[in-house]
This record gives C-alpha cells, sequence and structure tokens, in this order.
C-alpha cells in the first residue's frame, strides 16, 4: 500500500474531513459536507417512484467546495468549458426537474415528488418472465458458471477457525455515526465517542477481562493496535469471535476529539479473501488475541512492518507512515473513486 | 387534556437521534441529557439472546413526587400534566432529583435542575416534540389520553404495554409499547 | 448474562446507574442537626427536671455549641445548593410536603432559642470556665460579647423576657429539638424513590441516634461524676434503642417488595455492609456499650473513648445511609 502511494507522480484527495489519506496528498481539495452543498438529485423507481432534492441546509464553512464546483472549475482550466454549458448546479437540476414535469422553484418548496408507477413493481401471477440467464429461468445450478469452468452448485466451504487463544474478527456499525466523517461531530462525539471490543462474558472469565478494561488487540500476523479500547461483556457476541464497530482509532491530529479513541480494524485485517467469480473481498476472516498490557511504541510500529518491504529513506523520514498507509487503504479507494466520478 | 408518550421498544434501532434532536431543540450542554437510550439483553448465548432498546426521559408522572419535595415550587405542573421547573425559583437542592424513580433530572451547569418538557414550546406551535418528529423507525408516538381519537389513545389501546416500575406509585405517563 | 447499559445519553456525572446528588455536606448537615437537636432537648429537659445548678455542664454550658453547629450545617446545607444565589426562594415558600422545606424552616425557628439559651447563660459559661479551664482563650471573647450584648439596645430587654418565662421557653425547645432530630431523618425517609430511606423508623432512628451522640459528647464534656454515669446509662439505653430499631428496619425491609429487599442487601452483603456493621454497629455502637458497662462496673475505662466512638459512629451512620440510600432504587430498566 505504501509503496503504492509512493509510486503516484501525483495524490489528489478530495474529502469533507482531514482523514489520514490527506496527509499523503499533494494537493487537498476540500469538499463541502452534505448540509452545505447541493447534489444531484436522488430518484428511485421504488415502489413509489421519486424524486428528491438535496439543497445546502447552511452555508459551506472555512473554504470548502462542492464536488460540482471543483469538476467545473478543474475543466475550465483545462479548456473544457464545452463540456460545462452550466452556470452552477441549480441550473441543472433545474433543467433536470423540468424534464419530469416540475422545477427547481418547485422542488425547493417541496424537497420529494412522487409519481405514479407506470408498470407493475412486482410480477403477476402467471406472467411469463424471462430471467437474465442462459435458460431464462432461476438457475439453483449456473449454466453460466458451469461454462466457464467454476463451481455452478455452490458448495459449503468451511471458513478458517483461528489458533486457541484468538478469535474471529467481526466489524459493523454504530447507528449514531456514518463512517468516520461524523466522529468529529460534537453532538455524535458524545454519543459515542470510542467503539469498544465486544466479548462474550464466556471468552472475557477465560483471560480474565472485565467490562471496561482496556485491551489491545493483535492479530494473526502479530500486528498490534496502535490505540487501546474497552471491554464490553455481552451475549449478542458468540464466544469465538469478537465484534467492533469499525472506523475508529484516528491518527490525524486535526480531528481534535476523534484521534486516538478505540481501535482501528483495518490494519488487523491483514488477510483479505477475494472471490475467484466476481472478485468480492471478504475482510472478516482475520484472527485477534487480546493483550491486556500496554504494548510498547515500538513494538507496535514493529508490528505494524511485518511485511512490508524495508522502508526506503522518504519512509523512514516519515517514521509511523508504514501503519498509517495500512489504515489509509479504504480511504484512498473512497477518493479514488470520487475522482472518477469528477473526471 | 393529559399528555402521554408510547414507546415501541421492538421498532427502535437506539440510533440516538431522538437524543441529539432533544439536545440541539432545547439547548441542553453537552454532556448533559433530558433523553437517554437504554439496551437490554437478556439469554445466553446460544440459546435465545433477546435485546430491545428503549428511550427514555422523564415520565410526566401524575403523581409527582419530584414536584412534592421541592421546597420552593419550582418543581410544579402545568396544563396536560407535564412536569415542568421555573429555573429562578429552584435553588438547586436536588431532593427533586432524589424524588424521581426514574432518573430523569440532571443539575444543569447553571445550577438549577432540568428536565424533559414534552417541547411545551412546541406543542404551543402545533407541533410535535422534537424526540418524536426526528425518530426515524416512527417508534415514538405522543398526544392527549383525554383525546380517544389521538395517536397514542389508539395504540395503547391496541397494543400491550407497561410502565416502568408501577410499585413505585407515580402513575407514570411514558408506555413502553411490548 | 443479564446485561442492561446505558446506549447514549444520561452521561450526567456520576449519576448513573448510581445517583450521588447528595454527599457528604448533607451527611454531615444531618448530623450536626441531630446533634444539636440533642443538646437542646437535655439542657430543657434538665432545667425542668430543676438540675440548672447540680447539672451545670448540661443546662449551662454545652448549649453554647448548639447554634454554632447549627450555623454549620446551614452554611452546609447552602453549600451544596447548586444554584445558591437564590437560596432565599426557600424562605419565600413553606412547602408542606417537601421535608427541604421543613428543614429549612425548623432550623431557622430552633435558631432562636438556640442562640438565647446560651446567651442567657453567658455569666454562668465564663465563670464555669474559670473555674475549670482557667487557661481557656475563649473567656476573653465571652466576656466581651459580655459585655457588648448588655450595651446592644433591644436585646437585654428581650433577656429578661427569655430568662422570666425559661420554662416555657424549656417546654417549646423540648418540642422544637423533637422535630428537629426526627427531621433528620425524615428528610431521607420522605424519598419514595429510595427504598432505603423510605421507611417510617428513619426518623425515630434518627432522633435516637441525633440524641445519644449528644450525650456521648456531654458525658465527655463533663466534669462531674454524676452527671458522667447518668449520661452513661442514658446512652446505654439509647444504644439498646438503637439496635432495636436497626433490627426492625432490616425486619421492615425484608418483607417489603423487591426493591426493598435488595435495598436491605446493600447493607446485608453488598457493598457498604462492612462498613455498616463493623465500624457503625461494632464500633459506634456495641463496643462503646461494653465499655461503658465496665465502666459503670468499676473498671476504669478513659471516658473519652466510648464518647468518642458513639460520636464516630453516629457520622458514619449518617454518611452511609446518604450514600447507600442513593444507591438503592426501584428496577427502572
Ligand atoms: S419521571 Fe421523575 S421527574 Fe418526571 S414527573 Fe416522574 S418523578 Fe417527576
Ligand atoms: S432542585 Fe430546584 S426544582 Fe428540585 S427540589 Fe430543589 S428547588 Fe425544587
Ligand atoms: S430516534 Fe427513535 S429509533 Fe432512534 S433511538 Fe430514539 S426512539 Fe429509538
Amino acid at each position: 500500500m505504501f509503496k503504492a502511494i509512493e509510486n503516484q507522480d501525483l495524490i489528489v484527495v478530495v474529502d469533507t474531513m482531514p482523514m489520514e489519506m490527506t496527509g499523503y496528498a499533494d494537493v487537498v481539495l476540500p469538499e463541502s459536507t452534505y448540509l452545505e452543498r447541493h447534489d444531484y438529485s436522488r430518484a428511485g423507481k421504488n415502489r413509489v417512484p421519486q424524486i428528491a432534492f438535496r439543497m445546502p441546509a447552511v452555508e459551506a464553512k472555512y473554504d470548502s467546495k462542492p464536488a460540482w464546483w471543483m469538476a467545473k472549475e478543474l475543466g475550465h482550466r483545462l479548456g473544457l468549458e464545452k463540456y460545462y454549458p452550466w452556470k452552477d448546479l441549480e441550473e441543472v437540476l433545474d433543467w433536470q426537474f423540468k424534464q419530469v414535469g416540475s422545477s427547481l422553484e418547485e422542488m425547493k418548496k417541496i424537497g420529494v415528488k412522487t409519481f405514479p408507477s407506470t408498470e407493475p413493481i412486482y410480477l403477476l401471477p402467471g406472467e411469463d418472465y424471462e430471467f437474465n440467464t442462459n435458460t431464462g429461468k432461476i438457475e439453483l445450478y449456473s449454466t453460466d458458471f458451469a461454462e466457464k469452468g467454476y463451481d455452478a452448485m455452490p458448495k459449503f466451504t468451511r471458513h478458517d477457525s483461528p489458533d486457541p487463544g484468538f478469535y474471529h474478527l467481526v466489524y459493523g456499525r454504530a447507528p449514531m455515526h456514518t463512517f468516520g466523517r461524523t466522529q468529529n461531530n460534537p453532538y455524535l462525539f458524545d454519543l459515542y465517542e470510542t467503539n469498544n471490543v465486544w466479548i462474550n462474558p464466556r471468552t472475557a472469565k477465560l483471560w480474565g477481562i472485565e467490562n471496561d478494561s482496556d485491551l489491545w488487540l493483535k492479530n494473526q500476523d502479530g500486528v498490534i493496535s496502535e490505540f487501546s479500547a474497552k471491554a464490553r461483556l455481552t451475549e449478542r457476541i458468540r464466544p469465538d469471535s469478537i465484534y467492533m464497530v469499525h472506523g475508529f482509532g484516528h491518527t490525524n491530529k486535526h480531528l481534535s476529539r476523534a484521534k486516538g479513541r478505540g481501535i482501528n480494524d483495518i490494519p488487523l485485517i491483514t488477510k483479505i479473501k477475494i472471490d475467484p467469480i466476481m472478485g468480492g473481498t471478504g475482510m472478516r476472516n482475520n484472527f485477534v488475541t487480546f493483550l491486556l498490557e500496554e504494548p510498547s511504541k515500538e513494538e507496535i510500529i514493529a508490528s505494524a512492518n511485518y511485511k512490508a518491504e524495508k522502508p526506503k529513506e522518504k519512509a523512514a523520514s516519515k517514521k509511523k507512515s508504514e501503519k498509517k498507509s495500512e489504515a489509509t487503504k479504504g480511504h484512498k479507494q473512497e477518493s479514488h473513486k470520487k475522482e472518477e466520478a469528477k473526471s | 387534556m393529559r399528555y402521554a408518550m408510547a414507546m415501541d421498544t421492538r421498532k427502535c434501532v437506539g440510533c440516538s437521534d431522538c437524543v441529539v434532536a432533544c439536545q440541539t431543540e432545547n439547548n441542553v450542554p453537552l454532556g448533559y441529557c433530558r433523553d437517554w437510550i437504554v439496551e437490554a439483553v437478556k439469554g445466553t448465548y446460544p440459546d435465545t439472546v433477546q435485546m430491545h432498546f428503549k428511550s427514555e426521559r422523564c415520565m410526566h408522572c401524575e403523581n409527582t413526587p419530584c414536584v412534592r419535595t421541592c421546597p420552593t415550587g419550582a418543581s410544579h405542573v402545568i396544563e396536560g400534566g407535564i412536569v415542568k421547573v421555573t429555573h429562578d425559583e429552584c435553588i438547586g437542592c436536588a431532593a427533586c432529583i432524589e424524588a424521581c424513580p426514574y432518573e430523569a433530572r440532571y443539575v444543569h451547569p447553571d445550577g438549577y435542575v432540568d428536565k424533559c418538557t414534552f417541547c411545551d414550546h412546541r406543542l404551543e406551535q402545533g407541533l410535535n416534540t422534537a424526540c418524536v418528529d426526528v425518530c426515524p423507525t416512527s417508534c415514538l408516538i405522543f398526544g392527549d389520553l383525554d383525546d380517544p381519537k389521538s395517536d397514542v389513545s389508539k395504540i395503547l389501546k391496541e397494543k400491550d404495554w407497561y410502565v416502568l416500575a408501577p410499585e413505585a406509585g407515580t402513575n407514570p405517563q411514558l408506555y413502553f409499547l411490548k | 448474562m443479564e446485561e442492561i447499559i446505558n446506549v447514549s445519553g444520561r452521561s450526567i456525572p456520576h449519576v448513573y446507574p448510581h445517583l450521588e446528588v447528595w454527599g457528604g455536606p448533607i451527611a454531615l448537615y444531618l448530623f450536626f442537626g441531630g446533634l444539636a437537636a440533642g443538646l437542646l432537648f437535655f439542657a430543657s429537659f434538665f432545667y425542668l427536671k430543676g438540675k440548672a445548678d447540680s447539672m451545670p455542664m448540661t443546662v449551662k454550658v454545652a448549649p453554647i455549641i448548639a447554634p454554632i453547629i447549627i450555623i454549620l450545617g446551614l452554611m452546609l446545607l447552602l453549600y451544596d445548593l447548586h444554584h445558591v444565589l437564590y437560596f432565599w426562594q426557600l424562605f419565600l415558600h413553606f412547602r408542606i410536603e417537601s421535608p427541604m422545606s421543613w428543614g429549612a424552616w425548623t432550623l431557622s425557628v430552633i435558631m432562636i432559642p438556640a442562640i438565647l439559651w446560651p446567651l442567657s447563660y453567658l455569666d454562668d459559661i465564663i465563670e464555669y470556665l474559670k473555674e475549670n479551664k482557667p487557661n481557656c482563650k475563649m473567656i476573653g471573647l465571652l466576656n466581651w460579647a459580655n459585655d457588648l450584648i448588655k450595651k446592644l439596645p433591644v436585646l437585654p430587654a428581650i433577656m429578661d423576657l427569655f430568662i422570666k418565662n425559661r420554662a416555657m421557653v424549656a417546654y417549646v425547645t423540648i418540642g422544637l429539638s423533637i422535630v428537629l432530630g426526627v427531621y433528620t431523618g425524615i428528610l431521607l425517609s420522605a424519598f419514595n424513590a429510595r427504598p432505603l430511606w423510605n421507611t417510617a423508623i428513619l426518623g425515630p432512628l434518627f432522633l435516637t441516634s441525633g440524641v445519644s451522640t449528644a450525650a456521648a459528647l456531654l458525658m465527655w464534656m463533663s466534669n462531674d461524676h454524676k452527671e458522667r454515669t447518668l449520661y452513661s446509662k442514658i446512652d446505654l439505653m439509647l444504644i439498646a434503642i438503637e439496635l432495636f430499631f436497626i433490627i426492625h428496619m432490616f425486619m421492615g425491609f425484608l418483607s417489603s417488595g423487591v426493591a426493598q429487599v435488595e435495598a436491605a442487601q446493600l447493607l446485608l452483603g453488598g457493598p457498604f455492609t462492612v462498613v455498616f456493621w463493623v465500624l457503625v454497629v461494632g464500633m459506634g455502637l456495641v463496643l462503646p456499650a461494653i465499655l461503658e458497662i465496665m465502666e459503670l462496673r468499676g473498671f476504669h475505662v478513659p471516658i473519652a473513648i466510648p464518647a468518642f466512638l458513639i460520636l464516630m459512629g453516629g457520622l458514619l451512620f449518617r454518611f452511609i445511609m446518604v450514600y447507600a440510600g442513593q444507591a438503592s432504587g426501584f428496577h427502572i430498566l
């Protein structure tokens, strides 16, 4: 990961918050948050077809700009004005709304407009319907897979089991937060300021862990979490697994509140399984064990390098960067996606 | 008029939107709150493990120990059975906090005691309480119990409900739907 | 495992799950209230029995402590108010159902005899001190106060009236001191929401305990052998009554609802058990009782020891009741 970053000629990060990745960027384009900007309308052909207008609730803070503005300005500077024949997104939205018999003015008032369904959303009884498969039927046995030489009928393959003393690392989300970006919000931070490690009481007993004990985690490859989190003993997790909310343990000091809170699961996910057919990734096949004593900084740093190649000079000067590089994987992918979308 | 709230413990997802809505609507200082979320888990894995969330606040009891113990009359009951505290009559003795079985009151950093008001300032404008309005699962139902056509009267007739610590004898008006 | 957690909100400092908005000041306030009530009770009682001259300590000297600790208690109460600049609201209302209101008013009313009583005996107090503690630095101060009072305009007239009607005043004071002593218990027992407090025995129990701390203090301060023996006997009786009340309190709890049983468990196998049984009951009641019995049987025990133990026991008892009471509650989850 770090090598990948090093090999880039230019890294541009577009984000609403000072995430870990922004530290690596050559150029940072601060984006306004979703409450501060116009976005393209949401349109859905749901049970009730509808379009929804998304407009700023408050003025953008600092020097942040909406993504459409960045794209348009970049376009102008690249001499691509002809692709941006509009003044601002409101104009675009107005045109779009007018195509479906509404207008910006109306949408500003009502926010969401619904339309009658023109076609049935369910299959009707007795209807002759062809699915998008070779046979036109729902295929439990996929002829497509068979042709390409894959398992046509899914077979159960047992997942890996942890070594003694290790537990499945399961991660998920907390309802108070939307990814990492809300963790620095004072109100939401107040609600949920750090993740904790869910442990089944039976497991905890083996380790002598009590509610609210401080823990560090170490995964099967020896990677140690940078920060600690408190234990929560609960029956909501199986004895062979632990659970924690994803996206905590930030290292960027600009996240004045969220920095250093909780354990970041991403560095602990060193083993990623890839589905051979559709390329989906499985990340819940890593195992962790508990460290009840605070590991030394050197240990943590050393553990983060477990497989990485010898750090180059530049890397050495940046010190802890490898560890960060692991941490930023997710963000980098996100921002890349964003950039693609924008260009 | 008798205001009351019903809370569907099966629908609540514990998102705490109601907590933040109250904090921002009523200028509750950070770190304090007038409503809060409780999560209860029962059972032992792998047997049935059950859980539910409850969104709690002052129950605006019909029999109010908090009002009775107040030495100055700062705690009082207004139209609709809403229990309120007049801030500049309150001396901050915290007797009412001791008297409340639900621990629904807190000492505001400015010194007086504060609590849920059922957003009476919004009710006056014909609005609903802030928590009810933001709840994404519509699990909070507010209304007038004296009006048989109100949502809360209807749902309490339809569904099984319970109140917390009925043995405390306060006759609380926050009903939890089973 | 049954798990109940607070997902969000209610991060009110140390309120949850154990509510602790009342702390040391309230416990001390109750202790001082009880002690003052006891001192005033004994002073009036023995005055009415015509023992003013044979028990000068009780009737004349010791009451000077009462106004001091009542003022201290009131100051503690004010200190504990979070919105203290509005304290005058207390004295704009009298709310019959509110024990706080009762307390504020009772203390204010009892303050009148509590101050006038020792003032009317100032001459005797000075004399007593000169006789027994000639080096006491207080003598100068008291002399000065005595002269000052005589020069003030209205006060001497009031004093005369007071002294002429002392018997009547004594009856009123006995009444008020009982109200004050009971009140220190009622302040807690009026809270239905705290099962450990919510028992009718708490009023008489606190009254007895307050009177017994006063008796202990008097026994300690007196240098008259007869007076001491009398208080020894009174203390023994009061300790017996207290133990009886305590046992009854637990019997009451254990035969009540779940919340009450759990409240009792705090003292019978919970976090407060050791302190309560070892320090309050053992060191504060039983041990001094044994020492006093030994003393009465003729063994020599320095009187300060049982007296000190009883005072400490009384103080600790209030601390434990205040804290443990706030840890008790109904099942609200
Ligand atoms: S819940 Fe507590 S504060 Fe609210 S009315 Fe009942 S006793 Fe009073
Ligand atoms: S804290 Fe305020 S509202 Fe509560 S009992 Fe005391 S004076 Fe009344
Ligand atoms: S907003 Fe609704 S769903 Fe969310 S915690 Fe509150 S009551 Fe539950």
